[in-house]
């Protein structure tokens, strides 16, 4: 894949660069001496390394960008203390790592991120690296160099340089604009890059009239000697060099029917600024109409009624990537629209999912059954067309449990207030109020289970926990939701584990949910220790 | 109210300063090699794709700023306006036959619009004074200055007391842009102090708490003032302080205001 979206004119720099029997020469320095010695100055003793415990969120818009571009290794990632917006990728063509400057998580968005760690990766992936840290050796070696008269014998080293640097760039904003799946999101994070984040004097630093502002302002491929000269002392003083015509070039690209055609998930606007950003059903519609007569346009305006928020788009670029008939299989992408399809409330999605899950796609989703079952009877009571040997699973997950709940919740009613959590009047809550409805919505309950108590809280992350009929329904933060049948709750290792001043709820490992650890008794997580007590008494193992 | 009239604004430092640059030989011969090899649309083309116009329809605000600047002084056509990403608060002119402004991030954000107004007024003024084509010319000159020898020597000097002498023009084109002395002077510490702090500073009142730093300014003579005086090109934010007020009585100081 990394091939598919190289700069046609990277490649062919790349390889006069290659020919270069000095660049040859200094690119085994880097190999040998150089690359290790930057990666221990510049990361091991400066930054700070990004990990899940350390830095969940910028981790996990790594692990995306990673397999969106299908970069398996794992690439170390380190915020620095620098002024520029930006990432940098140091080292060498094995031991390599991406610092990020600390001022980007204030002004970036997590979609932006992912483009700005996409580039990163772009880098990587398609071999810049050693080339990259070149450019910084030349620095280094002109700081010593005697006279002028060596920097510009240096220069001109550094001349056949300068086309392919800027052709690397368009190829890393390409994988940007592939991580974060839209074009539009890498254009503003350019633009914020390049100092348009003013805040006072109400600028309107929109990116798509920077891009029309630049479309025609094409920087000249083939100048003299001494223009380059100038154009390279430009690119040595410029904190983003050449980024207006980057962002041409990206949109360009991304309206081209190569794009279209290879990486059709990258969202565009092909519409200008002016057209109104509303989920657009009839658009979806015609783009399923034209996908016959021409596949490009049809994907690209499927793609469109998707950014703009179309459920049915969502859910049927999933599918069409899952099934890889249409558009080149990326089960990673269909997997994500069908989640956001899903998240919003599109049941067919939910029901695509449960599919998915029910098998498990090799390499990508493992399977899991009772996910599967869930998502599915979620989606027929949706659907009003509850199949009867569901309705019999039901019957006998209430049996064998109902009396363990039951009693667990009146103990918990006994001993603990009532304020934490709404639990069912029959049980001696009385204080379920209206928000069932939405609770069934956000983590997809089936209507006809009941719903016993359950716990919002957004202390730390909003997070959902609902005790129900066959099993607990929960989910943290903006993900998927999840479940659990008592069946696997009684049999599994629920342990509490403090982590500051929270205790994190884990069962078999996964967290359930973090309650302050002050109040963890009153809240859920009390009423699930006292369940887990009275199913595990009711439980003849190996049975 | 007409335009201002070049000498009305420019520093005689400026004008002399300037004028021995252009002077000299070599200079002239790297003009004639610079036009003749197209180097500035290199230049603008590059530098341009570097940075982010902020156009009319971008900031119809900064645009009437830049208008009624030209206006002022007389600038027939208005520049185009970019920023860029840097830490340093600068305001600079570049370009030799088509100049433009480009500002830091940092800088824009930090300048209130009055100051803003001042600050693109002083540009303009500069433009109209040609300082573009001499600060083009100098950064080309960076880059064949070691071929020549000496050069750096004849160039490096003249060119240190021009680049610091040009703020004093631009000092003086803020003031008549903006009628405010107060202002003005909290200008030229603006690339150093916060707004909180300019506002403590009483710049330009009885009670400035500058005016006793300018007169220690002016009462040092040692060798290393001596050194930075030839060699290095920043502009010293006591000697402008000192040259506007002058400058602002000479104009009649109160009256001004008027």
């Amino acid at each position: 894949m990394l091939n598919d979206f190289r700069h046609v004119n990277e490649k062919k720099y790349m390889a006069v660069l290659l020919q270069n029997p000095i660049i040859h020469a200094m690119l085994a320095v880097i190999d040998r001496e150089y690359a290790s010695l930057t990666f221990y100055a510049q990361i091991i003793d400066r930054n700070f390394l990004v990990t899940e415990k350390t830095c969940p969120r910028l981790y996990r818009l790594l692990c995306i960008a990673r397999e969106k571009l299908g970069i398996d290794e794992t690439v170390p990632l380190y915020l620095g203390n620098e002024y520029a917006m930006a990432a940098k990728t140091i080292g060498g063509q094995d031991d390599y790592a991406i610092i990020l400057s600390g001022s980007c998580l204030e002004e970036y968005s997590d979609d932006e991120l992912t483009a700005i760690l996409g580039h990163e990766l772009g880098h990587i992936g398609c071999g810049h690296i050693e080339f990259l840290e070149l450019v910084d050796l030349l620095d280094d070696i002109e700081r010593f160099l005697p006279d002028k008269i060596s920097e510009i014998a240096l220069a001109t080293v550094r001349l056949t340089m300068i086309n392919w640097l800027r052709t690397a760039d368009y190829t890393a904003d390409r994988a940007a604009a592939i991580c974060c799946g839209d074009t539009e999101v890498v254009l503003s994070a350019l633009t914020k890059s390049a100092g348009g984040t003013d805040n006072r004097h109400g600028i309107d630093f929109d990116y798509r009239r920077i891009v029309k502002n630049v479309q025609n302002a094409v920087l000249p491929d083939h100048i003299g000697m001494m223009q380059q000269i100038v154009a390279q002392a430009l690119l040595h003083d410029s904190p983003v060099p050449f980024v207006t015509a980057r962002m041409a070039e990206l949109s360009r690209w991304s309206a081209s029917g190569e794009c279209r055609e290879l990486f059709p998930q990258v969202g565009y606007n092909f519409y200008g600024s002016d057209r109104e950003e509303a989920a657009d059903h009839t658009l979806f519609e015609q783009g399923v109409k034209d996908l016959s007569a021409n596949r490009a346009q049809g994907l690209a305006k499927i793609h469109f009624a998707a950014k703009t928020g179309s459920l049915e788009a969502m859910d049927c670029l999933g599918r069409m990537y899952v099934e890889g008939k249409v558009i080149r299989r990326n089960v990673y992408t269909g997997v994500e629209y069908l989640r956001k399809a899903a998240l919003a409330g599109h049941v067919n999605a939910v029901a695509h999912l449960g599919m998915l899950l029910e098998k498990g796609v090799k390499g990508y989703l493992p399977r899991d059954p009772e996910a599967a079952s869930w998502m599915l009877r979620y989606a027929a009571a949706e659907e009003k067309s509850m199949e009867k040997e569901m309705e019999d699973v039901m019957a006998g997950a209430r049996r064998q449990y109902l009396d363990a709940i039951r009693e667990g919740l009146h103990e918990y009613c006994q001993k603990k207030p009532l304020n934490h959590i709404a639990i069912r009047e029959d049980y001696g809550g009385g204080n379920q109020g209206g928000g069932e409805e939405t609770l069934r919505k956000l983590l997809w309950i089936p209507r006809n289970e009941a719903v016993y108590a359950y716990e919002q809280s957004g202390q730390i992350a909003a997070q959902l926990l609902a005790v129900c009929d066959t099993g607990i329904f929960y989910k943290r933060d903006k993900g998927i939701p999840r479940y659990m049948s008592w069946s696997r709750f009684a049999r599994g290792n629920l342990i509490g584990k403090k982590n500051y001043d929270m205790m994190d709820f884990l069962l078999d490992g996964d967290v359930m949910c973090s309650v302050e650890r002050e109040e963890a008794a009153a809240s859920i997580a009390g009423l699930l220790v006292i369940l887990k007590n009275f199913m595990e008494r009711r439980i003849v193992w190996g049975t | 109210m007409g335009a201002l009239d070049e000498k009305d604004f420019r520093h005689p430092g400026d004008i002399s300063w300037m004028n021995r640059i252009w002077e000299n030989v070599v200079i002239e011969k790297i003009q004639t090699f610079l036009l003749d090899n197209g180097i500035e649309d290199v230049y603008a083309c590059f530098d341009k794709a570097s940075c982010i116009e902020i156009s009319g329809e971008m900031s119809p605000a900064i645009q009437d700023m830049l208008a009624w600047s030209c206006d002022r002084f007389g600038l027939k056509e208005i520049p185009s306006l970019y920023v860029k990403r840097d830490y340093d608060l600068t305001a600079e002119i570049h370009g030799f036959d088509n100049p433009y402004i480009v500002i830091s991030e940092h800088f824009l954000n930090k300048l209130s619009d009055e100051m803003l107004r001042g600050i693109l007024a002083s540009r303009v003024a500069g433009i109209l004074a040609g300082h573009h084509k001499t600060m083009f010319l100098l950064w080309s000159a960076k880059f064949f200055s070691g071929l020549v020898p000496g050069f750096s020597v004849l160039v490096g000097v003249a060119s240190n007391q021009w680049m610091r002498a040009r703020f004093y023009t631009y000092d003086r084109a803020f003031l008549l842009a903006t009628h405010n002395l107060e202002l003005t002077l909290q200008s030229i510490l603006a690339n150093t102090l916060s707004e909180h702090a300019l506002k403590r500073m009483k710049c330009g009142t009885g009670e400035d708490l500058f005016d006793s730093q300018v007169k220690d300014f002016h009462h040092t003579n040692s060798i290393p003032k001596a050194y930075y005086y030839l060699f290095d090109s920043q502009d010293w934010a006591p000697e402008r302080y000192s040259e506007i007020q002058r400058f602002y009585l000479d104009l009649g100081g109160g009256q001004m205001r008027a």
